[in-house]
């Protein structure tokens, strides 16, 4: 379903961001612009091309073995995360007493 | 002295100077002049001086390792080096101190070339003028009230201004050719897939190269040959990736000029400049025809849709919780992540990922991203007729010399101007950008060669055969 006219707040917390009052202002007429601008590829006719997806290269099925291989220890992953308890990277609780919180 | 790689590499083999001597000559200009500049984030003054000692002791013992070992370079702040910050222009990684270090550097690293500092970017490579880092603006160095260019300004700036060597940049519509063109040095964008992109800060994923800046073409052939090559920690790398230079005659070669591009309006030193090239090329037995390609016309609106939403799916990776930056005071996991973006992001990059968010979205998703794809089909359908009969393409590198800083923009207007660099990039074929003269305030400007996948060969070839004539 098409919007006709974007949600902007939706569209922010979708994106993972919030807007200030003021960055909603600027941002709606941004928004307006891009979409304006994106809006030219709309009369583009694509349908001689194929249904197959581009690919930036020939190679496919890039993906290698499932197979155990080392890489980077736990302590220098972790060293980089702002709070770690035993071992693992701490957050907010997830899950509390009175049930699944979102 | 010059600070040709190659020239230099002789004056270090001969004794004339020592790696220690020229990487403290060119930590004490960045002390001096880069305040005024803005190029570099990070300088790392004592590892630097430590390696330029250690080439100055393996060349002693008649161990240098080629002709990089010992020169000085620098880098994109979007690549991970292992114990030196990596911030990618943003407060979302301010203090982030990465566990590894890309391939490519590390080859340069096996190669000897010394690291002086990281340098100065668009935030996550979004941008074209190096006015969106969260932490400086870098200025062109020819005159400073200009824009060195982005997203690769600060790369750029620190060649053209004498305290790097070379630099190493990432160019995912343009970012190292057009700052290259903008400071008045060589820029080569490879084949997508020829340099790993292990340890290169990922804005979209199918776009994003890493690139290299010079004083000539020549040397950023050296520099491929060290930085090029199958990874396997790179999935997307090609077999044949691996890439040696040769020397190929011009006579009989046919050059192409696409109608779309050129007839697009343009400053009057951009357009001497195409008529200089036209000159040289012809000069050596060189024919240059203008042909169609329509579907270039779209490139600006089919990049900025794709990688909007690829930028939107790789940003979702920095949200406080693995490494960067983390908001303090948050009830529960979901407004932390809202919280640590928010603060941590800035405009431009909050812009486009909402911008990609929404062209991904239901109701949205056929219209731009689907369209965009078939755009980027038939854009690379096109060319590669074109090159059957073209090996070579010439077109602007920017349609003008670099702007002032700061100015207001359209915003609209800025994604549409860079769109003399987009086809190559939506195609995954390489491209270089070469000095081109002056225009009348002083600034450099470029023009830019482009060829058929894996044929950096040939696009070197002619880049190095032309581009003393063209920037006298």
């Amino acid at each position: 379903m098409k919007r006709t006219k974007i949600d902007l707040d939706a569209l922010a917390s979708l994106s993972g961001l919030s807007l200030s009052n003021s960055e909603r202002l600027s941002f709606e007429r941004n928004m307006e612009e891009l979409i304006s601008f994106a809006d030219r590829i709309k009369d583009f006719n694509g349908s001689s091309l194929g249904k197959e997806p581009f690919f930036v290269h020939s190679e496919k099925d890039v993906l290698r073995n499932d197979v155990c291989r080392e890489s980077l220890s736990s302590n220098a992953l972790l060293s980089a995360s702002a709070e770690k308890q035993h071992g693992y990277i701490s957050v907010p609780e997830i899950l509390s007493d009175k049930g699944a919180d979102k | 002295m010059s600070k040709n790689i190659f020239a230099l590499a002789e004056a270090l083999k001969k004794r004339e100077i020592s790696s220690f001597e020229l990487t403290a000559a060119c930590i004490e200009e960045i002390e001096a002049n880069d305040e005024g500049i803005g190029a570099y984030l990070t300088v790392c003054k004592e590892v630097a001086l430590e390696e330029a000692k250690r080439s100055d002791f393996r060349r002693a013992e008649g161990n240098a390792l080629g002709l990089l070992d010992g020169i000085p370079f620098s880098l994109k702040d979007n690549f991970c080096v292992e114990g030196i910050a990596t911030t990618c222009g943003s407060r979302i990684l301010e203090g982030y101190i990465p566990p590894y270090t890309a391939t490519a550097v590390k080859k340069l690293f096996d190669a000897g070339a010394v690291l002086i500092g990281k340098t100065n970017m668009d935030e996550f490579g979004m941008g074209s003028f190096t006015e969106n880092s969260a932490y400086k603006v870098t200025k062109n160095p020819i005159n400073t009230e200009y824009s060195a260019g982005g997203s690769s300004g600060g790369s750029a700036a620190s060649v053209a201004s004498g305290t790097a060597v070379f630099s190493v940049g990432s160019d995912t519509g343009g970012s190292v050719r057009q700052p290259a063109s903008f400071c008045g040095i060589v820029g080569l964008k490879p084949t997508y897939g020829r340099i790993s992109r292990y340890g290169l800060t990922a804005f979209a994923s199918s776009l994003d190269t890493v690139g290299v800046m010079a004083g000539s073409a020549t040397e950023c052939g050296l520099l491929l040959s060290c930085m090029s090559g199958k990874d396997e920690k790179d999935a997307t790398s090609i077999s044949q990736a691996s890439f040696s230079a040769k020397n190929e005659g011009l006579e009989g070669l046919r050059v192409a000029i696409p109608r779309e591009l050129f007839e697009l309006p343009m400053s009057d030193s951009v357009k001497a400049a195409m008529e200089k090239t036209v000159t040289a090329f012809e000069s050596l037995g060189v024919s240059v025809d203008i042909i169609s390609v329509p579907s270039l016309a779209l490139s600006a609106e089919c990049y900025y849709i794709i990688s909007s939403c690829e930028a939107s799916s790789n940003l979702a990776r920095f949200d406080g919780v693995r490494y960067g930056r983390r908001a303090t005071g948050c009830k529960n996991l979901d407004e932390l992540y809202k919280k640590s973006r928010t603060e941590g992001f800035g405009t431009e990059v909050k812009r486009r990922i909402m911008l990609g968010t929404l062209a991904l979205s239901a109701g949205y998703y056929d219209d731009y991203y689907g369209r965009a794809q078939a755009v980027r089909k038939r854009i690379s359908s096109d060319l590669s007729s074109v090159f059957e009969n073209y090996p070579v393409l010439l077109m602007p590198t920017a349609l003008s010399e670099a702007p002032r800083l700061l100015e207001d923009r359209v915003l609209s207007k800025v994604y549409s101007d860079d769109i003399c660099t987009l086809p190559a990039s939506l195609c995954g074929i390489p491209a270089i950008s070469l000095p081109c003269g002056t225009a009348k305030n002083g600034l450099p400007v470029g023009i830019q060669l482009v060829a058929n996948r894996l044929r950096e060969d040939l696009l070197i070839s002619v880049a190095s055969a032309i581009e003393e004539d063209i920037n006298e």
